[in-house]
């Protein structure tokens, strides 16, 4: 047993205490915003508490890796972003049908707002359309308690859980008491035979479907003694039913609005199955009802069908009037004016619109290879006619779609980019298309279109931007790293060896920071007639300084404008867009700021008189 | 104590997050409710960062309403302009005077002149701060030989010079203590002084 005293988290370090007070046997995850720091957390603790942990290749691997460990009796959690329910979807539509032994728990950390996603998609949903249940914590300190249950939850309905994170719980930091750890002894892995479970297929399939309905419907029974409804005030007036992080939302908002009075609270911690009874008895206390949720009106969907069963007749507001936004999240300010609307309140303060200033576009680090990669990758559009087609993928450099590159041509989703622009090559369109794609997501879901291109001869060019780390996310390591998540050394793949194999004979391998050598091998390649394959490789800047500084080295020296060099024509600043060299406004002239300057030293061919100096010149 | 809303923002890579975590440590070690909401992500490579930090046990949800915010800290001006909207009429702003604005937005000057913010400022808070907090980082980390900024801990001390700031200066030295190891402590001290030093200015 371990006293930890009461300490402010993150909600993400707070579900993975959670999971480790109910003592996790295995955790597998893929890396994504706002869901990664709960893997971390549980990296980091794997030594003191002897759990097994893993950054998977990709979500649907850390499901399985996960399901397996349930079936043999284990306690196991899967730790993804929203859209890794979708990669995981095959293994987990029908994992419900099997069901499980021991807990197992699919953390999803969705978007709402899409602060850093391409879409905003609700997990209740999905959870719904997959027949999982799913748990919707409010804040960190449920985020930690509902992690802990979610496993006994599950072991309660053999059925594995969705624990639903966003940016507002995962990124929020409060004071938690992790009260007592004990020290759960880990359990021994055990698999019984069951042909008729584990062989989910025809026959066996649709029994398991017809088990998985029954179990659904007697779920809430089964649940009854968990904590997962909570009620507050007493007003007849307005009942608001809430769920999730919108639950704050609501107590700030009759709190600054003072209606406690005339309010009445309901807050479900479970969205689906749907706590049916608990609405419809609530629905009766109260004149009418108001729903606030974020994202799609799920909750406010089921409570009229609730209603409707039970043949109450009772107006529910919400999103479905326009209310509630669906889109976007939800803040105290929406919420506020929904309850002022149907209460009739007279509006108190009008708050002042925001500033209008452009949004800050993210952009790439000092030395970070991607730049010096897109700057050769510019310079070999140059000589190519017709200009290609740019097809994008998810990682840093997608930011190749923000100035001064702005090369971009499309974007979709994880592995899209091989994937469609074997599309784009079969659908004719008179252009060369190129596919950009980094190591993490050619190992996530690129394989497959690389495997599909080369069987089916397209006339594709990709780009392979090989960084080594999952570095968008915090520099957690891949099958390309060569160290595992807990730090020992692993094999790399090698991504040149894996093209050749997967059919690809055009395969070019050259140094992200020779901006010369990228461009001329993309020139070849995209000049070649048939599918082809530039590896540009050099490791992720900003991971390389802190390794760097671990290691005690000195910073490199930073390189300089040469004013008297500088002509003032701005190239360096218009094609290159590195953070460190600014404009001098008064002098007209480019200057490099030697705080930011990391001495990579890639800038020195841009300037075409050359001003810049570093180096070995220096 | 009351209700206590601090907005920190700046630019990604300014040591924001940190900041407001060690706010919120120094705040909760008093035994204070401490709820931080942070926005970050993709903003970490030089887009616009957000940390709301509220204190208080009427705090439940992790945003501050605009017109909430009663402190407003700013490490670069234009993002203080942006966030302007959140201080509570009559509220106060520390901000650090170097502006940054994004190359092209450089040439098309679709930013305002920065003296446009300072009047902007002036209009709606009680007190605006301008410190000269980048210049006195730079000093401080030449001097340490350091890789690491300190901007964020000179903004930081500068507010606990202020008398009704929710953390006072033992209680942000105490949790710097806790925070670095020796080596980077007496560097941190000497920001946060350096911070408080330019509040007299």
């Amino acid at each position: 047993m371990s006293e930890k005293k009461t300490r402010l988290m993150l909600g993400n370090e707070a579900i993975a205490w959670g999971a480790i007070a109910a003592g996790v046997d295995v955790a597998a995850g893929y890396p994504g915003t706002p869901s990664s720091e709960v893997l971390q957390t549980l990296i980091e603790l794997a030594n003191e508490y002897g759990h097994y942990v893993e950054w998977s290749a990709n979500e649907k691997v850390a499901v399985e890796c996960a399901a397996a460990a349930a079936w043999s009796g284990l306690r196991s959690i899967a730790v993804m972003k929203h859209l890794g329910l979708n990669v995981a979807a095959d293994a987990l539509t029908t994992l419900a049908y099997t069901g499980v032994r021991g807990g197992m728990v699919i953390l999803s950390a969705g978007d709402a707002q899409c602060h850093t996603s391409s879409n905003e998609q609700d997990a209740r949903v999905f959870a719904q359309f997959a027949k999982i249940p799913v748990l919707d914590p409010a804040d960190p300190e449920e985020g930690f308690s509902y992690a802990k249950i979610a496993f006994d939850i599950s072991e309660a309905l053999e059925l594995p859980i969705i624990l639903n994170s966003t940016p507002r719980l995962s990124h929020t930091s409060l004071a938690i008491d992790l009260g007592t750890i004990g020290e759960v002894p880990h359990r021994k892995a055990d698999f019984i035979e069951d042909k008729s479970r584990w062989i989910c297929v025809a026959a066996s399939a649709l029994k398991r479907h017809r088990w998985l309905n029954a179990r659904l419907a007697e779920a809430l029974d089964r649940l009854s003694a968990f904590p997962l409804i909570k009620r507050l005030y007493h007003g007849k007036r307005l009942g608001i039913v809430t769920n999730g992080v919108a639950y704050n939302y609501v107590l700030e908002a009759v709190e600054a609005l003072g209606i406690r009075k005339d309010v009445s609270v309901l807050k479900l911690g479970m969205s689906y199955p749907f706590p049916t009874d608990a609405v419809t008895s609530f629905a009766s206390e109260v004149d009418e009802i108001l729903v606030i949720e974020e994202l799609e009106p799920f909750v406010e969907d089921q409570t009229r069908v609730a209603l409707q069963k039970a043949a109450l007749s009772i107006k529910v507001h919400g999103k479905n009037e326009g209310l509630v936004p669906i889109e976007g999240e939800l803040n105290p300010s929406i919420v506020s004016a929904a309850l002022i609307q149907v209460l009739g309140i007279e509006r108190r303060d009008v708050a002042t619109p925001p500033f209008e200033l452009p949004r800050r576009p993210p952009i790439f680090c000092p030395g970070c290879p991607h730049r010096s990669t897109y700057y050769g990758l510019r310079e070999a559009m140059k000589q190519v006619s017709p200009q290609p087609l740019i097809v994008g993928d998810i990682g840093c450099y997608t930011m190749v779609s923000s100035y001064p590159f702005e090369m971009l041509d499309t974007l979709l989703c994880m592995g899209a980019g091989a994937g469609m622009a074997h599309g784009f090559s079969k659908a004719r369109l008179d252009r060369p298309i190129l596919a950009v794609i980094g190591d993490s997501t050619l190992f996530h879901s690129g394989l497959p279109p690389l495997a599909n291109i080369a069987y089916n001869n397209s006339n594709v060019t990709v780009l392979i931007l090989d960084n080594r780390y999952t570095a968008m996310t915090g520099f957690q390591p891949n099958p390309g790293t060569g160290i595992r998540a807990t730090g020992e050394p692993a094999t790399r793949l090698s991504i040149e060896k894996v093209v050749r194999s997967l059919g690809f004979g055009h395969v070019n391998v050259v140094p992200a920071h020779d901006s010369k050598a990228v461009s001329e091998a993309l020139v070849s390649a995209l000049t070649f007639q048939g599918p082809s394959i530039v590896i540009s490789k050099g490791p992720c800047a900003l991971q390389e300084q802190r390794l760097a500084a671990k290691r005690g080295e000195e910073r490199r020296a930073p390189f300089l404008v040469d004013p008297d060099a500088c002509i003032g024509c701005r190239a360096c600043l218009t094609t290159f867009g590195c953070s460190a060299i600014q404009w001098e406004m008064e002098a007209e002239k480019a200057i490099i700021d030697p705080q930011k300057c990391v001495g990579c030293g890639d800038c020195v061919v841009v300037c075409q008189v050359g001003a810049i100096k570093g180096g070995s010149d220096a | 104590m009351r209700e206590t809303n601090i907005l920190i923002t700046g630019i990604g890579g300014q040591g924001i997050i940190s900041a407001s975590r060690l706010l919120a440590q120094a705040a909760q070690s008093t035994g204070e409710k401490v709820i931080v909401g942070e926005t970050f992500g993709a903003s970490q490579r030089e887009g616009s960062v957000m940390s709301n930090v509220r204190i208080g046990q009427t705090v439940y949800g992790p945003l501050i309403a605009p017109g909430k915010a009663d402190y407003l800290i700013a490490f670069e001006p234009y993002e203080a302009l942006r966030c302007l909207h959140s201080l509570v009429p009559q509220g106060i702003v520390i901000v650090n005077t170097i502006p940054s604005i994004p190359f092209r937005d450089q040439m098309s000057g679709v930013y305002p002149p920065l003296e446009e913010v300072w009047i902007r400022l002036d209009e709606k808070a009680k007190a605006v701060f301008q410190l000269h907090a980048t210049q006195s980082a730079v000093e401080i980390v030449k001097k340490y030989e350091s890789r690491h900024d300190v901007t964020n801990v000179i903004m930081l001390g500068a507010a606990t010079a202020l008398d009704d700031f929710p953390v006072d200066e033992t209680l942000l030295k105490a949790t710097l203590k806790a925070r670095f190891k020796q080596s980077s402590l007496s560097m941190n001290l000497e920001a946060l002084e350096a911070g408080r030093a330019l509040m007299q200015e």
